[in-house]
């Protein structure tokens, strides 16, 4: 009976064994695949949600991302290598059925470079978006370029109270922590604006810009504001400007000396969603420069046959863009702003379309794609006049590549999209320098995520 | 210059005693029949092969002793050597093989070609000297190794079976050749060969091996 | 009738196998073939992928220098040639061979003819431990460490010698050039390169090196004139498979080198390219249709791989003999 009764435990152990091991078989590893661009992010969010035990009870199932760039990460999704894909550019062929595009997260493409030898040694360059255009498209090619340099001139605008043009006469004046505008017009100003409205805005270096007046003129008009440092102020009635006053001298941007040297543009590799987005500004933007429709490769987006003389280098993936910039002196890339900035990469301050330079950042970048409109399938367009003047013009949206249909894999990964959405990017892009979603556009990749998985 | 060779020579297994005396002037013929060690005897003398035990010098200077650890390396002993089967440099013409030994003494390419020249004459052969090892007769060969050997004008001269590979006829007109060539020459030579005949005609002392 | 019995017949020499005879002779014939039909089988695999390329491009899909897709939509704005990455791959293996082979010859000289026997054994086990080395190995290294030494030889050499056409370097970028890739490659084959070279050098007649010797030769007259020569051919052997490792280098070469899909000789100039990391770059992001013509540019790197290995072959087998 003690053989019988063994042979029983060793059965029951069996069975209980094989229960364990069956629980554990409904967890599962989900891997992605796709955009470079984001991989910062779903590094961050994957583990989160890996270590989640609210959205990922037990933590049994494991979601993991491999950063080979969009091109890589759309064929690999469609053919089933990746079980949800990443990428900053849509399809142009070989769409897998029941796709849904699912806008995960925004960030500035930052223009990365490494110039030793200008002085001063740590100030930020400025470039023209349209110096931009002209350096990837290998039109300007040393540092000491005259576009260059007359972008990073210091400009001064003096103290000046009181502005007199076209009989319309303004003047300023700061008392304590105020300023108080008077505008005062002649009788024959009078009549000839008496449509027309008075404004007066505000800008602030490296911040928005902001209206003081904006009326018609009936009678001497006064009107005080709280004091500003490094602001001036735009006077204009209806389109003809008066002048610009500034209470203190006001100096804005600093002189760098460039050194002569060659620059070399950094570009791709691989088929690259960055470079999509990238390319579409500059088509959209210049299309006299960037002729050519965009493309995920560089060369075919390129004007003409791109330089083989070895001032355009190309690495893989934004990491490899970052790192050859870190390790070489003269180059210039574009990578979203997080791969920079772990390798202390600097990044240029570009003029947008109002004619402001600004830095790339979460709040520069969001300001940008509030002026952005999203198609019914989920693909944002980007507004390229769009003239907020705090907004960084090159941006790109990273969408999730997922689908419609039903499997255990998609409902991981809509869990996943999920906790990516609603909690990881709200709570940690801003600090990892992404953007998170917001308005019009975050109301979509929610109504988008509800497609997933059979809608289950 | 005098030769003495006392011990044991041989290779791996093999070894045989030896004790030779070879006095300036003499040629000394060692005969037996083949595997005897006539040729290691050779090749011990000439720095190749070394000895087992005993004592190998040459004038004062001794070239070999096991139990010192003396040896001094072939291309110090400068001997003249013509092998048993020749072993000319088949890439080189025949009076580039000729001039080799004396290239190594950092003579001039120039002179030593010269001097090669002259020996290719006094054995025949100043109108092949441009011809390779493998497009010559055999009996020419042999001549063009004797050459190579006596240009050097080398205190020891060791011959293995100089005439071995060599059809009658041109024997007869080396073992004519062989004496006049060695006439003026004042060193030692040591002659192995298993042909009652040459040794017969050419040696002053005989050593036989059972 | 009887004429026919009285000349002798040829006696049958029946010679009969034991079982164990002939099964092992099965297994050893069965794995011969199998490796020959792996390689027809590789290579029918890829000429049945690749063949739409060759008969859309023809000749020009190995001499054309430009590599665009067109529309991904319409495969008939597509033009794809591998002409720069071939002369790429060419280059760079040459290159490595210039380098390598006068390394090798000396690492091999001086293992069989210079060294004591302790270093001997040391040396021919790091030589085996160094080709054990993978290539992604050498590719970080090469870029992280070979690099910004390369980039400083280049610029003197630039200097110098900018007027041969194949050392100027009008841009003035350096770095991630062909020399880069070319010196890395060098590395990589020098294990292989001179363990053919011991090999050979270890068999040259030692009845001539001992003529060599006595007749007062010294060491170094003794392998000028007897050692090299008699290797010469098997050296140009053990070269020629070196070139076909270079040839199909992927990683090392990817990881090091600017591709730029023109046909240039500047070996110092940041630009160049190799048929085995054009496939590694474009593999995982390819359409139907350049996966073709990835294909294609494998069935062209894999017959001139066997070519090289093949006329390698032969001379190895014809080493020994002074060529």
């Amino acid at each position: 009976m003690t053989f019988r009764r063994k042979i029983s435990v060793v059965a029951a152990l069996a069975i209980a064994t094989t229960a364990a091991v069956s629980t554990q078989a409904n967890a599962a590893a989900v891997g992605g695949g796709g955009a470079s661009f984001m991989a910062n992010m779903m590094d961050i969010c994957a583990s989160g949600f890996n270590k989640n035990e609210l959205v990922n009870p037990g933590k049994a199932d494991t979601i993991t991302y491999a950063s080979v760039g969009s091109s890589s990460g759309k064929t690999g999704f469609a053919n089933g290598t990746y079980k949800f894909g990443g990428s900053e550019s849509a399809y142009t062929s070989g769409a897998p059925a029941n796709l849904v595009y699912v806008p995960l997260i925004g960030g500035s493409i930052a223009i990365g470079y490494r110039v030793d030898g200008m002085s001063p040694a740590n100030a930020q360059v400025r470039l023209t978006s349209e110096t931009v255009a002209k350096i990837f498209a290998g039109q300007i090619t040393k540092w000491n370029d005259p576009a260059i340099v007359a972008s990073n001139k210091a400009s001064t605008v003096k103290k000046k109270l009181t502005a007199t043009k076209l009989g319309v006469t303004v003047t300023a004046k700061k008392v304590a922590a105020n300023v108080t505008f008077t505008v005062k017009m002649t009788a024959a100003a009078k009549t000839k604006y008496k449509n027309a409205k008075v404004t007066i805005s505000a800008a602030t270096l490296g911040g928005a810009t902001k209206s003081i007046i904006n009326s018609r003129y009936t009678k001497p008009m006064t009107k005080t504001t709280s004091y500003v440092a490094n602001t001036t102020y735009q006077v204009n009635v209806g389109k003809n400007p008066i002048g610009v006053l500034a209470v203190a001298t006001v100096t804005d941007g600093v002189t760098i000396t460039m050194p002569d040297l060659a620059i070399r543009v950094v570009h791709r590799s691989d088929g690259s969603g960055t470079t999509n987005n990238f390319i579409n500004f500059l088509n959209k933007s210049f299309p006299t420069i960037w002729t050519k429709a965009t493309s995920d490769t560089f060369s075919t987006g390129f004007p003409g046959t791109v330089p083989t003389d070895g001032s355009f280098q190309s690495a893989k993936g934004n990491e490899g863009l970052a790192s050859y910039v870190r390790d070489n002196n003269g180059s210039i890339t574009y990578a979203e702003l997080s791969f920079l900035e772990e390798r202390s990469v600097k990044a240029a301050a570009v003029s947008n379309p109002s004619g402001t330079y600004v830095s790339p950042s979460p709040s520069t970048s969001a300001s940008w794609l509030e002026g952005a409109e999203v198609s019914a399938e989920g693909l944002v367009t980007q507004n390229y006049a769009y003239t907020a003047s705090d907004a960084y013009p090159i941006n790109a949206v990273s969408y999730g590549l997922a689908s419609s249909a039903a499997s255990a894999d998609m409902s991981i990964s809509k869990r996943f999209f999920s906790y990516f959405l609603n909690t990881c990017a709200p709570k940690s892009a801003p600090g990892a320098g992404y953007t998170p979603l917001v308005g019009k556009i975050l109301e979509k990749a929610v109504s988008q995520l509800a497609k997933l998985n059979g809608g289950a | 210059m005098s030769l003495v060779l006392q011990g044991q020579v041989g290779r791996g297994e093999f070894s045989r005693e030896i004790d030779a005396i070879v006095q300036q002037g003499e040629i000394l013929a060692i005969v037996g029949a083949n595997g005897s060690g006539k040729s290691t005897v050779l090749q011990t003398i000439a720095g190749i092969a070394a000895l087992k035990s005993g004592r190998l010098s040459c004038d004062n200077e001794v070239w070999d002793e096991p139990i010192t650890k003396i040896f001094t390396p072939a291309q110090d002993r400068h001997c003249g050597v013509v092998f048993q089967d020749l072993r000319l440099f088949p890439h080189l013409s025949l009076i580039a093989n000729v001039a080799y030994g004396l290239r190594s003494t950092e003579m001039s390419k120039q002179e030593a070609h010269a001097r090669a020249a002259e020996e290719l004459t006094l054995v025949g052969l100043d109108e092949l000297a441009d011809r390779k090892p493998g497009q010559v007769s055999g009996g020419e060969r042999q001549r063009a190794a004797l050459a190579r050997a006596l240009v050097l004008r080398p205190p020891v001269l060791l011959l293995d079976e100089p005439f071995a590979s060599v059809d009658v006829s041109s024997r007869k007109g080396l073992r004519d050749l062989l004496p006049s060539l060695v006439q003026g020459y004042q060193g030692s030579v040591v002659l192995v060969s298993h042909d009652p005949e040459d040794v017969q005609t050419l040696a002053t002392n005989i050593l036989t091996f059972g | 009738m009887i004429q026919d019995d009285l000349v002798p017949q040829h006696r049958k020499l029946v010679s009969s196998y034991t079982l164990v005879d002939r099964i092992f002779r099965r297994v050893i014939t069965t794995g011969g073939l199998f490796s020959l039909v792996i390689l027809g089988l590789i290579g029918a695999f890829l000429l049945y992928r690749g063949f739409e390329i060759f008969s859309d491009f023809g000749f020009s899909f190995i001499t054309g220098e430009v590599w665009n897709i067109g529309d991904p939509m319409d495969t008939s704005t597509a033009v794809l040639g591998i002409g720069a990455m071939l002369m790429g791959s060419v280059i760079t293996s040459v290159i490595a061979i210039l380098i390598a082979v006068p390394c090798a010859i000396a690492v091999a000289l001086f293992i069989e003819f210079y060294s004591p026997r302790k270093v001997r054994l040391i040396l021919t086990a790091v030589l085996d431990l160094v080709a054990a080395i993978p290539s992604v190995i050498f590719g970080i290294w090469g870029y992280a460490v070979l690099l910004p030494i390369i980039e400083d030889w280049s610029v003197p050499l630039e200097r110098w010698l900018d007027f041969i056409p194949i050392f100027s370097v009008p841009s003035g970028i350096f770095g991630r050039s062909p020399f880069l890739a070319g010196v890395l490659l060098a590395l990589m084959v020098i294990p292989i390169v001179t363990s053919v070279a011991r090999e050979v050098y270890s068999q040259a007649p030692r009845d001539l090196i001992d003529a060599s010797y006595a007749l007062g030769g010294t060491r170094w007259g003794a392998i000028r004139n007897v050692v090299i020569p008699f290797g010469r051919s098997g050296l140009v052997g053990g070269a020629m498979l070196g070139l076909g490792r270079a040839l199909g280098e992927t990683v090392a070469v990817y990881l090091t080198l600017n591709l730029v899909f023109d046909i240039n000789f500047r070996i110092l100039g940041s630009a160049g390219g190799n048929v085995a990391s054009l496939i590694a770059t474009k593999f995982g992001e390819a359409t139907e249709y350049e996966l073709k013509a990835l294909m294609a540019a494998g069935l062209v790197l894999f017959l001139v791989t066997l070519l090289v290995n093949f006329m390698a072959s032969i001379v190895v087998n014809r080493s020994g003999k002074i060529i």
